[in-house]
């Protein structure tokens, strides 16, 4: 089938099904309209040209365990409300870039407030009502800034408009059930926390369970209204110790799943907290890393990880357009930026991924925009980038990538990050290949990354355009042939556009690295998948650590002292 | 009650714990924790010398409410502990110093397993204690450096001696289901729908179902009921030139029975509305006023949590390595007069913790045993007029003996001298009905055409420009024919402590007034329930100025609920 009619397939349910009216939706978009016929008239100085309403009910349930016992249980319900007010018009209006001596940039929050849970249409009217009139002041004031600002400052090498006009989208979800019942896991959590206790090593452990449900209502002065549903469960186990010079080192693990059901056994987590363990006391045995210049593996997650730091965040479209941003990428389209047998692209229509669940899905996106796969590198040559309504000169529409948190104005932001290679080996010979890349450059030995946490990467113009990425397991590997060595308090740095150019070799597995991200527009959750890749040279300094001393007396149900 | 802590201090030190501690599994953990980290912490040659656990057992329930509709519910449970831990000796530990950066000696707090029986809450005692100990020693090396530094400083001790208790308090009390929270917020909120006036509104509902543990390295044990329970009434709008106007109502309780009942608070919501509808077309003071002033109901309570209960607070000085730090470490402003007058002679005060109503209203303040484990006792404060006792803990005090029993604080602050149930009377008094012709007979002496009669005034939170005493909420002009109007836009100006000595007249009714008290340092999230009984007060002449503040603009749009759209 040809790709163009499997795109239009899979776009008809979308747009064709009638939203199904409810009472929050039928709400805001009743004080939508009144707002926007009201607000949006010549009389007004200057008028609303646009104006959407974005309400999210999250409902959870959480549960914690340490050392046997029950430490944390909530339930909690919240719904929040934003309003996108724009005055001016599309090619330039209140969101515009402030450069001169009073900017403060583009502004990132954008106007909310938590709204009543039950589905009270006075309750509701009156909420948003309130909210659009501080929205509307808010857009006024500081539209009459970016008019003066734009007198008073030179022009901008980007002058694309301020934000896309677009078509509306009708769409509705059934409600998601309420967030799943935990209680059946009370006793398990309470066991594995046990059992993560027991480790001498270990002086801080816990286990975490939360479920979410989750819906969200979307209407614009274009005539949009979407509502979307979803529920997750999140299983996170984590351990600590310290070593005897001061540096706390953890192994932790998660697992995702729409649904308790999809959730690992009892069984299945214990294995991983006996694997988890042992590799926290062989760090904690492990010699303090030296800096290191060299060829290094990264196992598919980390990998991932590193390809979401450094390149995912350059290729949100905002920063190609910001005079505040590095805009490292902004004219490279075409060009090469990293090997030329990998293709990245970012999908958030992914529900999965090599039996995976990923957590960047949606349909649409936060300004009401469909989700569409953005190609980002294909054979290595940069093609594309995460684009919300905020058109750029090389990207003029939005692919869906408008997103945020509550409070914050939406920006192109990554879901689900893909990375495949169209060239790949079996492991071992990626490592066989490891090792003889370390022979040809007369090292003993180099870095095999097979953990990594996060990071961080600073983007801005006015900051140096690096990367950290914190490795949570680093295995010596020696050319030699002895056997892996644990290492720690490694750190990752090195500057974005040399790092992708030393990858030489991809495996054939794929790894998923679930978490939620955190930039201007706020924490959104997201995915990241990558093969095992080999680069030719990686940079690594000492990591910081603190100068506490560890616990001066032994755990209390480790005391041998007291024992006797 | 039985005063319980009479039999208990008479226990041997060596003594076996009282059954209701042998009985806790929480006391027996911490007790074991307590005894090994005494006996073994130790850095070099420093060890504590003292250390206090707290821990608060609660179950949280937190449900707001606006126009009738539900706007969030949170259920949690939760278990606290906090360690104070001191090195050096009672004579002089790493308390009671801030050191240049502003870092001062607080208690470490943690989150606990709130389930018994397993090794939880001494593991999460371990790791508060490890921490606490190594700050301590730090915290004592700097104060010890400053010490050497000085010429002259206080030589009163960081730790005075106190009386020895093991208290059981726990009175256990069913919690009210989180439903009953939604039900209540639910109703009480629909009252503002009734008012086209309102731009916004919240009704708030706060369950703390709390039991708080207590023991130390001298003895000490106590376990009692801390429950806090809050329902918050707020309703806003704007005048018709666009000034801000908002009312909010606080009811404290201590116990489920205590939280007022759905019809009582429903009809403040009437009244709330009605004032907010009242005081959009007030006029606003135009030009300064001097003249009386009559305080009634919350309005002269605020007046004396204001000026007089955070001033008999008497925490311990601080060393301040940072002078600019003075004002923020200001002990209570009347921490030095002891002997002097400082209220009006009309005026006597007293504190009776143990007091749990008045005239069938209960006292949130009530408090039998503070949060360094003393036993609160009564105090006679100020006696026609003059000073002569403060709020005192364990921290040394200039002129006073030791703790009595008043040092409260939450949990992540040190405990600090405060008011339990503070009782303040007149003699002679006027019946209250006779305080307005008095005021009116005050104002016409001087001249004035119109005096001022405030009913409630803003909370300590509201005090704007360092201002003693925050701005009224709802003020009246009262003609001399006794008519009243609501006033709007008034400041009080140049308010100093010398206003408690100007109060003229006070009624013999006395009044309520539950609230939170802040700590002498006001740190936010640092309140503990306390009590004022009062009478309403009238003040011979104080200043008041016009708000120069810009009023807002109006909104653009007539609100749902003014337009009549979906009722």
């Amino acid at each position: 089938m040809p790709p163009a009619l499997l795109a239009l397939i899979l776009a008809l349910p979308a747009t064709a099904a009638p939203a199904s009216q409810d009472a929050v939706m039928e709400s805001l978009q009743a004080e939508l309209q009144r707002s926007f016929k009201a607000l949006s008239g010549a009389d007004q100085r200057p008028p609303l040209y646009y104006l959407s309403y974005q309400a999210v009910e999250t409902r959870s349930r959480s549960l914690s365990a340490v050392l046997g016992s029950l430490i944390h249980d909530s339930t909690d319900g919240r719904r929040t409300l934003d309003a996108d007010a724009r005055v001016g018009s599309r090619r330039l209006d209140n969101t515009h870039e402030l450069k001169g001596a009073e900017s403060g940039g583009q502004p990132d929050a954008s106007t909310a407030s938590e709204v009543p849970l039950d589905d009270d249409a006075l309750a509701l009217r009156q909420a948003a009502w309130a909210l659009t009139d501080r929205a509307v002041k808010e857009a006024q004031g500081r539209y009459t800034k970016v008019e003066a600002d734009k007198a008073v400052t030179a022009g901008e090498a980007d002058g694309s408009d301020d934000f896309t006009l677009g078509r509306p989208h009708r769409y509705s979800e059934p409600p998601p059930p309420p967030p799943a019942d935990l209680s059946a896991w009370r006793g398990a959590l309470r066991r594995l926390s046990s059992a993560a206790a027991s480790y001498p090593f270990v002086v801080s452990s816990q286990v975490t369970l939360n479920s979410e449900s989750r819906r969200s209502w979307f209407a614009d002065s274009e005539g949009s209204a979407l509502s979307q549903s979803g529920t997750s469960v999140r299983l996170d186990l984590s351990l600590t110790g310290r070593t005897s010079d001061g540096m706390a080192l953890d192994r932790s693990r998660s697992w995702e799943a729409r649904a308790a059901e999809g959730l690992p056994t009892e069984a299945e987590v214990g294995t991983a907290l006996t694997r988890l363990a042992a590799e926290l006391d062989s760090l904690l045995k492990a010699p303090d890393a030296e800096p290191y210049h060299g060829p290094a593996v990264f196992r598919s997650t980390a990998a991932a990880v590193f390809f979401h730091e450094i390149l995912g965040h350059r290729l949100e479209g905002h920063r190609q357009k910001l005079e505040s941003e590095g805009q490292t990428f902004a004219k490279k389209l075409g060009e090469p930026v990293t090997a030329p047998f990998l293709d990245v692209y970012d999908d958030p229509a992914l529900k999965t991924l090599a039996g995976f669940p990923l957590n960047g899905h949606y349909d649409f996106d936060d300004e009401g925009r469909p989700g569409q796969r953005a190609q980002l590198v294909k054979g290595g040559l940069l093609a594309g980038f995460l684009m919300s309504r905020a058109p750029i000169a090389a990207a003029p529409a939005s692919n869906g990538h408008g997103r945020r948190s509550s409070g914050n104005r939406a920006t192109g932001r990554m879901s689900n990050l893909v990375v495949t290679a169209s060239k790949t080996v079996p492991e071992p010979e990626l490592r066989r290949l490891f090792l003889a890349e370390l022979k040809r450059q007369k090292l003993a030995w180099g870095l095999w990354f097979e953990d990594v946490e996060g990071g961080n990467t600073t983007t801005s113009r006015d900051g140096p355009q690096a990367f950290t990425v914190v490795p949570k397991l680093v295995y010596k590997v020696y050319a030699d042939g002895r056997p892996d060595e644990a290492v720690r308090g490694v750190n990752i740095v090195g500057t974005p556009l040399a790092s992708f150019t030393k990858i030489t070799a991809a495996a054939s597995d794929v790894g998923v690295f679930n978490g939620v991200c955190g930039a201007e527009s706020g924490w959104v959750p997201v995915s990241a998948s990558a093969p095992t890749l080999l680069l030719s040279e990686l940079e690594v300094e000492k990591q910081d650590k603190d100068a506490e001393r560890p616990p001066l007396l032994p755990p209390p149900h480790h005391d041998a002292a007291e024992a006797r | 009650m039985t005063p319980a802590w009479l039999l208990a201090l008479a226990l041997p030190a060596a003594a076996a714990e009282p059954s209701w501690v042998r009985a806790d599994p929480v006391m027996t953990a911490a007790l074991a924790e307590l005894a090994r980290s005494k006996d073994r912490l130790a850095v070099g040659e420093s060890r504590p010398y003292y250390i206090a656990y707290r821990l608060l057992d609660q179950r949280r329930v937190i449900v707001e409410a606006q126009f009738g509709a539900l706007k969030a519910s949170t259920e949690e449970r939760k278990r606290y502990a906090g360690a104070d831990v001191r090195v050096g000796s009672a004579a002089f530990d790493n308390t009671d110093y801030v050191s240049a950066d502003g870092g001062g000696h607080a208690p470490f707090t943690i989150e606990a397993p709130y389930e018994d029986g397993a090794p939880g809450v001494r593991h999460a005692l371990w790791w508060l204690t490890d921490s606490a100990f190594k700050s301590a020693v730090q915290r004592y090396s700097q104060k010890d450096a400053y010490r050497r530094s000085k010429e002259e400083e206080d030589d009163l001790p960081d730790l005075t001696p106190a009386p020895v208790s093991a208290l059981d308090l726990a009175e256990p009390v069913a919690p009210l289901p989180a439903a009953d929270a939604e039900a209540l917020a639910r109703r009480v909120s629909a009252m503002f729908r009734r008012s086209k006036d309102l731009q916004g509104c919240r009704v708030g509902v706060f369950m703390f179902d709390n039991l708080a543990r207590f023991l130390d390295t001298e003895g000490r044990r106590s376990r009692r009921d801390a429950s806090d329970y809050e329902v918050v009434l707020d309703a806003w709008t704007q005048a018709d030139d666009g000034s801000p106007l908002a009312e909010q109502r606080r009811f404290p309780a201590r116990r489920p029975s205590d939280i007022p009942s759905a019809e009582r608070l429903e009809s403040e919501a009437r009244e709330m509305a009605a004032s907010l509808t009242a005081r959009r077309v007030a006029p606003s003071l135009d030009a300064p006023y001097i003249g009386p002033v009559l305080f009634e109901g919350q309005a002269a309570g605020e007046f004396f949590n204001q000026l007089l209960a955070r001033g008999l607070a008497a925490p311990r000085e601080m060393w301040l390595e940072d002078e600019g730090l003075l004002e923020a470490y200001r002990p209570g402003r009347l921490a030095r007069r002891l002997g002097l007058r400082v209220m009006s002679p009309l005026l006597s005060a007293y504190d009776d913790p143990a007091a749990s109503e008045f005239e069938g209203t209960a006292l949130a303040g009530r408090t039998l045993i503070d949060d360094e484990g003393v036993p609160a006792v009564r105090v006679g404060l100020v006696e026609k007029g003059v000073l002569k006792d403060l709020y005192v803990g364990r921290a040394a005090v200039e002129g006073r003996a030791g703790s009595n029993g008043h040092s409260r604080s939450a949990l992540e602050n040190l405990p600090s001298p405060r008011a339990a149930n503070l009782f303040v009377a007149a003699d002679p008094a006027l019946p209250r009905a006779a305080l307005k012709a008095e005021l009116l007979r005050r104002a016409q002496e001087a001249g004035l055409s119109w005096a001022v009669l405030v009913r409630r005034l803003g909370e300590e939170d509201a005090r704007r420009d360092g201002s003693l005493l925050a701005p009224p909420v709802a003020a009246f002009r009262v003609n001399l024919d006794g008519s009243e109007e609501a006033l709007e836009g008034a400041l009080f100006d140049a308010v100093t402590m010398r206003t408690l000595r100007d109060v003229a007249a006070a009624s013999a009714e006395r009044r309520v007034y539950n609230h939170y008290q802040r700590g002498p340092y006001g740190q936010q999230g640092d309140d503990v329930h306390a009590t004022i009984v009062h009478p309403d007060v009238l003040v011979s002449e104080m200043d008041l100025v016009p708000d120069e503040r810009e009023p807002d603009r109006l909104p653009r749009l007539k609100s749902p609920l003014a337009a009549g759209l979906a009722r």
